[in-house]
């Protein structure tokens, strides 16, 4: 995921054009072709389709989001396109899967085309409305819960297996191997933090589907409202807690949590949606792993697979700001130590 | 005298924020920003950098030395002599710095290790945690020292 392949608009435009004619046939009309900004591990483009040229309305906004390789961290994209079918069937709250070509794309890298809601993000959502923010987080809360609360084995029991042992020595397993592969000198705290995650793993915890990193940049919405949850690469089967500990990394003014709601006010909000209660020692445990993980996600970042391509800046400054991420596993470690000193 | 180091880093800062991101297609302008970003928070880090390498050497030794009673740890003499006059060129003082980084990195993960050995008896076990609180915060003071060199989180205004 370090590296970009140089894609010229004008070369996008005509492979997904030929893709689209297969399609719908020669008629199809595709204009507006441009590259959203963000993203870690894919690119997106915004473009919009017409089967008919002759009437305005057949026209459709969609989104076309493609890898930059394909050393993905987690789902491939195949399992991610049907993954969505059956959420979006589920009436679970994504964006329509429209296509997935992951074996003959003529765009060089599998991508996915979905629809587009032609909406706004959670920042320009939340400066419109600034007294609606805590309303605005108990229902995004109520999303996450219903996420959790999905009977996934029959929705997904196909599509997604649960970890062969239990989901916390699974998932610190797979993101510990990541950020210790990519680590590239004596990290001594996110070791450090590594080696007590192997040491306290929660010995049982329900299994749900979680989507893994369900932040405000995720969500987006349109202008009736309507909310749609993005970027379901990382989803997999665990334990709730481990998603509501990486919702709580992010604490910015536009987060779910530090923006609309406080840290306790946001748990409360998932009891009452979930209808269960959050053991907080096992969220402590998730909460440190989701330092773990995201200090992996960063580290990756770093490194390129290709002798063609350079690391991208944006991901170098991810990498730099790994002190973040230390300061963060010095403070949970000292809890950890000083209450178990006090008990 | 020649162009200065920081005047060097600031002049392709402002070639690359007035010439080429105004001509760079939009969906690289987000990367050259970052490019530029990337160049401020290394002339700050570079301006610091040795005091602060030096002062974290030197803490991560005495903190070593403190652990000695505990854990049998040895620093050689060459090591020593090295932290209290540190190398003049940063490569070798960022060198050192990650040799300490390893040996702390040993400790830490020793203490960890003693602390969870039911065998420990009471106020060993008590000496032990509090040698590694004393290495959390100290590392965590090492990391909120850089987050002035980051630009992704809010940044700290002094080293």
């Amino acid at each position: 995921m370090g590296a970009v392949a140089p894609t010229a608009t004008d070369q996008l435009h005509e492979g997904l054009r030929a893709f689209l004619v297969a399609q719908y046939g020669a008629s199809v009309k595709l204009s507006g072709l441009r590259r959203l900004t963000g993203g870690t591990s894919h690119e997106t483009w915004a473009f919009d389709l017409s089967t008919s040229p002759h009437a305005k309305e057949s026209i459709r906004p969609l989104i076309l989001r493609r890898d930059f390789s394909d050393d993905r961290l987690d789902l491939d994209l195949a399992t991610e396109f049907v993954l969505l079918q059956r959420l979006y069937a589920a009436g679970v709250p994504v964006a329509e899967p429209v296509f997935c070509e992951h074996r003959n794309s003529p765009i060089s890298t599998p991508f996915i085309i979905s629809e587009r809601l032609p909406g706004t993000d959670i920042r320009k959502r939340m400066a419109q409305n600034k007294d609606g923010a805590r309303a605005l987080g108990l229902s995004l809360t109520a999303i996450q819960a219903g996420i959790h609360c999905l009977d996934w084995r029959k929705v997904l029991g196909d599509v997604l297996s649960p970890p062969a042992t239990n989901a916390a020595v699974s998932e610190v397993s797979r993101w510990s191997r990541i950020a210790t592969e990519c680590a590239r000198e004596p990290q001594t705290l996110l070791f450090a933090a590594i080696d007590w995650l192997g040491a306290h793993a929660p010995d049982d915890s329900p299994s749900t589907l979680v989507h893994g990193d369900f932040k405000a940049n995720n969500l987006v919405f349109d202008p009736t409202g309507r909310v749609a949850v993005i970027d379901w690469e990382l989803s997999h089967i665990s334990d709730p807690l481990e998603d509501l500990a990486f919702t709580m990394l992010w604490t910015s003014q536009y987060d779910l949590v530090g923006g609309m709601l406080s840290e306790e006010d946001y748990i409360a909000a998932y009891e009452h949606a979930s209808g269960s209660r959050v053991d907080r020692e096992r969220l402590f445990f998730w909460r440190l792993f989701a330092q773990v993980k995201v200090a992996a996600i960063f580290l990756k970042g770093l490194r390129t697979e290709s002798v063609e391509a350079s690391i991208r800046p944006s991901l170098v400054m991810l990498g730099r700001a790994m002190p973040w991420i230390e300061q963060r596993i010095a403070e949970l470690l000292r809890n950890a130590l000083n209450e178990r000193n006090a008990a | 005298m020649s162009v200065g180091p920081f005047e060097t880093l600031a002049s392709v800062r402002d070639f690359l924020t007035r010439d080429v991101l105004p001509a760079v297609p939009k969906e690289i302008a987000g990367e050259v920003r970052a490019a530029v970003k990337l160049l401020e928070d290394v002339a700050d880090e570079l301006d610091w950098l040795p005091a602060v390498l030096h002062a974290e050497c030197e803490e991560m030794l005495a903190l070593r030395i403190k652990t000695q009673d505990v854990i049998a740890t040895e620093t050689d003499d060459e090591l020593r002599r090295k932290i209290v006059s540190p190398p003049g060129n940063t490569r070798e003082q960022l060198e050192l710095h990650r040799t300490m980084s390893g040996m702390v990195t040993s400790v830490v993960l020793k203490l960890q290790a003693g602390i969870r050995e039911p065998s420990l008896e009471s106020d060993e076990s008590m000496k032990w945690r509090d040698l590694l609180d004393q290495h959390y915060a100290m590392l965590g003071r090492h990391a909120e020292t850089r987050l002035r060199w980051q630009s992704v989180f809010e940044k700290r205004s002094e080293p």
